[in-house]
């Protein structure tokens, strides 16, 4: 059975006046349904813009796919017209942000707002969306929906916003919700919280997710399997548990022993990674993109970028060290 | 040029020995008694921090832990001097700061330095870097005019930067590096105390784990004194010797940190830790989630403040404000289940 | 990561963006072409224009006199041109008259607070609800007969008007400023306040004044014409030359010249001022930095 959401050597490019950037080269990866996906990378490693790339919400003029596919539920969407990617939006595919303050309308109501998804996609009248409203606000946690239907959104708290999206981005049942940062600005309680609601909406609804983060502990406990994403470029996808035990990519590793573990005692030291990320040109990298910064770097390293290869128990890697060497 | 006083006493003896906030004042680098910060609102008062204690010793790392509304943010700034205390005391090394002359207020700002969040606001756009390092140096008379270059080459040395870039201006660092230059800038000065206000909070992992190796290694090498404000349980780990936990404008627990995190005391602290993401751990279900909102600090709740949420409520709760109780380890607990008879 | 190009600062980068803003540099050009004439134009040329000919009284523009002649015989090309200066002059040095007092107002609001800024910002209010014209003209009459027409009496009414805007403007960088985490560190190593002003604040207001100071000049220039149909502006000026056209406008004899260049000359200007002045805010906003 073919997978919900399958990537394909997705390249995203942004052309600016003097140079053009290219944020995303050659990511492939898939999602099946049910599943909660991790896309972890920091700053500048193409996580927000691969999840905008899927819902044609990139920037334009200056944000282009100039190859790569992206397929949902075996359709083509790269290069569907903007009216077939609205119809997408909001009822197959959903997002919710980072900030919840600045992705709810400030002068309209909840009723409005979440009024409009339920008219725009499922043509309800305007009783049945206010019913049907207070219903999804209620799943996601809201006391009082019906009353609260009619709050603005800067009355409520920065976690009740929060759910205030879920709850719109659920409206439609969709099959896919792509979630980007979403706990980021929330405090460590109400994040718990939300995580718990994430986690429920895909056991009751099936609902594929993918989440977005630099946050490994979240993906820890969240995610089935994780994608992590450097410089553009996918350097390691594996079932959690296994990537958070035994990474099998330098820059995992790096990132995990810069971590500070919350359950590990004092007196240990953290490895920084040394150096900034490359700049992202146009032209392809003559080397790996993390071999400036990687401690088990060697020459083949810098003779070109290694390839993204499938080992036998499915986890990927894009690394040439051996893997007896991971780990030690 | 020799940064920090080398002669103070190291974190180790004063940090270890005592657990808790209450010892003897002449020791304490900083004494805060009672100290509250209230705020006109449109309701009544934001009582955003109200009645702390806390004491801290040279070299040693004290976090400030807590969620929005905590006052974290507040009392760090308060003790700088951003904002003026609406009651208690504030003693520095024994000198009263509240009410103080200009004179002894200059005088602290040599003492006590703080570093911001934002590292993209932290710096002075519009000069460059030895420009903004020479302004500290000159103004404590800490470098001439001739050598003021050499000392700025120093500092940027100190905190790992190359001291080539202090003709560059902000726009060109990165936030790890302004974060760096921010750190040098609070250095200039030589204080005893550094607070940091959330200073990682805003940098990628990699990066965060750079400055706070910095911040580490300025603590072996100068012996200052940190007071780190901080959402994030497991840099509180990592770097502090002692925590105190804030919940809307009080301290709830303050405890060596290994103590706190091995054997949290008050429910708040342990919800805290138990809701904290971490790496390697199984899909939660097993611990309680914390349910509710976080209170604000213009509508505190009556009697604990986290009664409304805490599961192990009874009936003093809702009435009776708990006191800071001892607890057997040194620490201190805000919770009437830790009160003894 | 040693340095490889020289390190640009603000100024030079905004300078590269005007730069290449070409409405800018076309305003800029034409606005130097325009000044040049007028403080140049009669030197060079040796131009008159008060010599009056009453014989060549109201002709059109010939090889004799470029623009025409007005109504007393004197040549409108040396008028327009030597009026150009008086307008140009009027407008910046009122212009700098409103930027010194506005900022200097406007920071100490901004900066202080409370009463202060209290104190101050109703102090605009007021000015600002009083009748502006009525005010320059208050002004005007409190200097006495003789200094009628000349330019400082102008300066100092228009100045003392204009600053209103400058300080809430800068009022509210100021504000914007206050509590950026740079400033207070500033004042966390001790810098005095005038120390924080001079060296934090001004240099990061400074654009925004910049760019308004532009825009404000061709708004002070149409004043000063205003104040020449009522007889209170300067003497010699584009506002002065365009009254004394529309003064003798009829139906018969249109003496289009006389209408014409002064307002050619003042439009053109105006329309350099704005560009340059957009040009400005263009390349001095930060949000525009890559």
């Amino acid at each position: 059975m073919a997978a919900l959401l399958e990537i394909e050597d997705l390249c995203v490019e942004f052309r600016g006046r003097d140079r053009t950037v290219r944020a995303v080269d050659g990511v492939s990866f898939s999602i099946d349904r049910g599943e909660i996906v991790g896309l972890v990378g920091e700053s500048g490693s193409g996580k927000s813009v691969t999840s905008l790339a899927t819902m044609g919400l990139l920037e334009r003029p200056s944000g282009r796919i100039p190859r790569g596919s992206i397929r949902f539920e075996g359709r083509e969407i790269v290069g569907l017209s903007e009216r077939e990617l609205q119809r997408l939006r909001g009822d197959r595919i959903s997002m919710i942000f980072q900030d919840p303050l600045t992705s709810l309308n400030p002068y309209l109501t909840l009723e409005e707002q979440l009024g409009e998804v339920l008219v725009l996609h499922r043509k309800l009248d305007r009783r049945a969306a206010r019913a049907e409203s207070a219903r999804v606000l209620a799943q996601v946690g809201i006391p009082d929906a019906e009353e609260r239907l009619r709050a603005y959104p800067h009355q409520l708290s920065g976690g009740m916003r929060q759910r205030v999206c879920i709850a719109m981005a659920l409206l439609c049942d969709p099959a896919l919700l792509i979630a980007d940062e979403p706990t980021t600005m929330l405090d460590v309680t109400i994040q718990a919280q939300i995580l718990e609601l994430i986690r429920s909406i895909r056991t009751e609804r099936n609902t594929s997710i993918l989440f977005i983060t630099h946050d490994l502990g979240v993906i820890s406990e969240l995610c089935d399997r994780v994608i992590v994403l450097y410089a553009g470029r996918v350097v390691e996808e594996a079932p959690t548990r296994a990537l958070m035990e035994r990474p099998l990519h330098p820059y995992t590793e790096a990132l995990l022993e810069s971590t500070p573990r919350l359950d590990e005692p004092a007196g240990g030291s953290l490895r920084p990674i040394g150096g900034v990320p490359p700049r992202l040109g146009a032209e392809p990298l003559r080397e790996c993109a993390f071999a400036a910064r990687c401690r088990r770097v060697r020459a083949a390293c810098r003779e070109g970028e290694p390839a993204l290869v499938t080992l036998d128990d499915g986890r990927k890697r894009r690394c040439i060290a051996p893997l007896e060497e991971m780990g030690t | 040029m020799a940064l920090g006083d080398p002669t103070e006493p190291r974190a180790g003896a004063a940090a270890e020995a005592t657990a808790d906030g209450a010892l003897a004042a002449g020791q304490a680098l900083l004494t805060v008694r009672d100290l509250c910060v209230h705020f006109a609102g449109p309701s009544g008062p934001i009582r955003a921090v109200d009645g702390v204690d806390l004491d801290l010793f040279p070299g040693e790392t004290v976090a400030l832990v807590g969620e929005s509304g905590s006052g974290k943010s507040t009392l760090a700034r308060t003790l700088v001097g951003l904002n003026v205390p609406t009651r208690g005391s504030i003693r520095f090394r024994g000198t009263e700061l509240r009410g103080a002359n200009r004179a002894a207020l200059r005088a602290l700002r040599k003492d006590v330095q703080l570093v911001f969040q934002d590292p993209y606001a932290s710096l002075n756009p519009r000069l460059t870097i030895l420009a903004t390092l020479s302004e500290a140096l000159l103004l404590h008379g800490r470098a001439t005019p001739r050598d003021v270059d050499g000392k700025v080459s120093e500092l940027l040395e100190q905190v790992g930067l190359d001291p080539d870039l202090r003709f560059r201006y902000p726009h060109e660092f990165s936030g790890g590096q302004r974060q760096r230059i921010s750190i040098a800038r609070a250095l200039s000065v030589s204080p005893k105390l550094l607070l940091c206000d959330e200073v990682t909070s805003a940098l990628d992992v990699s990066i965060q784990a750079q400055i706070l190796e910095l911040l580490k290694r300025l603590q072996r090498e100068l012996g200052i004194a940190y007071l780190f404000v901080t959402h994030d349980l497991g840099i509180v780990r990592y770097i502090a010797h002692r925590v105190a936990v804030m919940y809307v404008g009080q301290i709830v627990e303050l405890r060596a940190s290994e103590a706190l995190f091995t054997e949290p005391a008050h429910p708040y602290t342990r919800a805290l830790v138990a809701s904290s993401p971490r790496i390697g751990a199984a899909s939660k279900g097993k611990a309680p989630l914390l349910g509710g909102e976080v209170p604000s600090p213009a509508r505190p709740p009556s009697g604990c403040r986290f009664h409304p949420r805490c599961s192990e409520r009874f009936d003093p709760c809702p009435r009776e404000v708990p006191e800071l109780y001892p607890l057997a380890d040194g620490g201190r607990s805000r919770c009437f289940l830790c009160r003894e008879a | 990561m040693t340095a490889q190009r020289p390190s640009q600062g603000a100024w030079a980068e905004a300078g590269r963006r005007l730069f290449r803003n070409r409405m800018a540099l076309l305003g800029a050009g034409l606005l130097l072409a325009i000044a040049l004439a007028c403080v140049l134009g009669p030197v060079v040329l040796e131009l008159d224009p008060h010599f009056t000919r009453p014989e060549l009284r109201n002709r059109p523009p010939s090889g004799d006199a470029w623009f025409g002649t007005d109504a007393l015989g004197r040549d409108l090309f040396a008028r327009v041109l030597v009026g150009g200066r008086a307008s140009l002059l009027v407008g910046v040095v009122a212009t700098l008259v409103s930027v010194v007092v506005g900022v200097a107002v406007g920071m100490v609001a901004g900066f202080y607070g409370g009463k202060t800024d209290e104190i101050l910002m109703r102090l605009v209010d007021f000015l600002y609800g009083l009748p502006y014209m009525f005010l320059v003209i208050l002004v005007m009459l409190l200097f006495s007969e003789t200094a009628r027409g000349e330019m400082l009496p102008v300066f100092v009414a228009l100045g003392l008007v204009q600053w209103l805007t400058m300080a809430r403007i800068v009022r509210g960088q100021v504000l914007a400023l206050r509590g950026r985490e740079f400033v207070l560190a500033a004042e966390l190593l001790g810098a005095s306040d005038a120390r924080v002003l001079f060296r934090h604040v001004l240099p990061n207001i400074a654009g925004v004044v910049i760019v308004y100071a532009t825009l404000m000049v061709p708004s002070v220039i149409i004043l000063e014409s205003f104040l020449s149909f009522l007889g209170l502006g300067v003497a010699l000026s584009w506002g002065q030359l365009v009254s004394e056209g529309i003064a003798v406008v009829n139906p018969v004899h249109s003496y289009w010249w006389l209408l014409f260049w002064p307002s050619l000359f003042l439009g053109l200007t105006l329309l350099s001022l704005n560009f340059l002045g957009d040009g400005l805010r263009d390349a001095l906003d930060p949000k525009a930095r890559e």
